[in-house]
């Protein structure tokens, strides 16, 4: 069941490709994929590539995948570990979403964060009171790990 | 080994992307470079001169220069093989700076 559909998600990937990430299985064992996400234009995240692992659970798509970032990057709801707040990702995780719908989400999380529901609070506060320094460091950032 | 039909996706240009065949045992290099002298696509903003490096990613990964396609399992499909192209831009002054956000706020700072 969930290997049948993981292939399925594979193969749609493939056939409608998003525009600012790739996804796929890091070796023979479909559970386990690795993503790159392209930083979006309109963020302090532009120029950069974002690297990801994906696992699926045993009982996908019933329970969300787990999704986390490999490569560092400054932005309140990702914390250093490469833990990610997303709901869709905990509670709001429907079988209806699919890893391609995911990915697209957390490149809007790139965009727009979330600071009144932090993972790194010091960054939210910095978000909330001076825009220009958080954008500033999240480019620094951005240069030094992601590209 | 046949040809793959590659679609380079410009990301973060409003999804240009082309299409465009290469031998499987083409070093992805190669494949740079002709992109760069040959196929750069006209209708896209930024010009060949200000690019400082490419960077190709496929199914997650990021393709290496000096292996070809298929020594990193680039495979052909019923459908072209996506291919996303993230462009480094020069920055004058040495280094490297990407995206045209970020190098216009640079220019503004």
């Amino acid at each position: 069941m969930a290997l049948k559909r993981i292939n399925k998600e594979l193969q749609d990937l493939g056939k409608d490709p998003p525009a600012n990430c790739s996804a796929g299985p890091i070796g023979d064992d479909m559970f386990h994929w690795q993503a790159t996400i392209m930083g979006p234009s309109d963020s302090p995240y532009a120029g950069g590539v974002y690297f990801l692992n994906i696992t699926f659970p045993s009982d996908y798509p019933f329970k969300p995948p787990k999704v986390n970032f490999t490569t560092r990057i400054y932005h309140c709801n990702i914390n250093s570990n490469g833990s990610i707040c997303l709901d869709i990702l905990k509670d709001q995780w429907s079988p209806a979403l699919t890893i391609s719908k995911v990915l697209l989400s957390i490149s809007s999380l790139l965009t727009d964060a979330n600071p009144d529901d932090p993972l790194v609070p010091e960054i939210a506060h910095l978000y909330k009171t001076d825009r220009t320094r958080h954008d500033a460091v999240a480019r620094e950032w951005t240069q030094k790990y992601a590209m | 080994m046949g040809d793959i039909n590659l679609k380079f996706i410009f990301a973060n240009y409003d999804g240009k992307a082309l299409e465009r065949p290469f031998a499987a045992s083409t070093l992805v290099r190669d494949i740079k470079r002709t992109l760069l002298a040959e196929h750069w696509p006209p209708d896209i903003s930024i010009t060949v001169e200000q690019v400082d490096r490419l960077r190709f990613f496929c199914g997650g990964k990021e393709l290496e220069d000096a292996k070809s396609l298929q020594d990193q399992k680039v495979a052909a499909a019923d459908f072209p093989t996506a291919v996303h192209v993230n462009t480094v831009l020069k920055r004058p002054g040495g280094g490297h700076l990407a995206g045209k956000h970020s190098c216009l706020q640079c220019s503004i700072m």
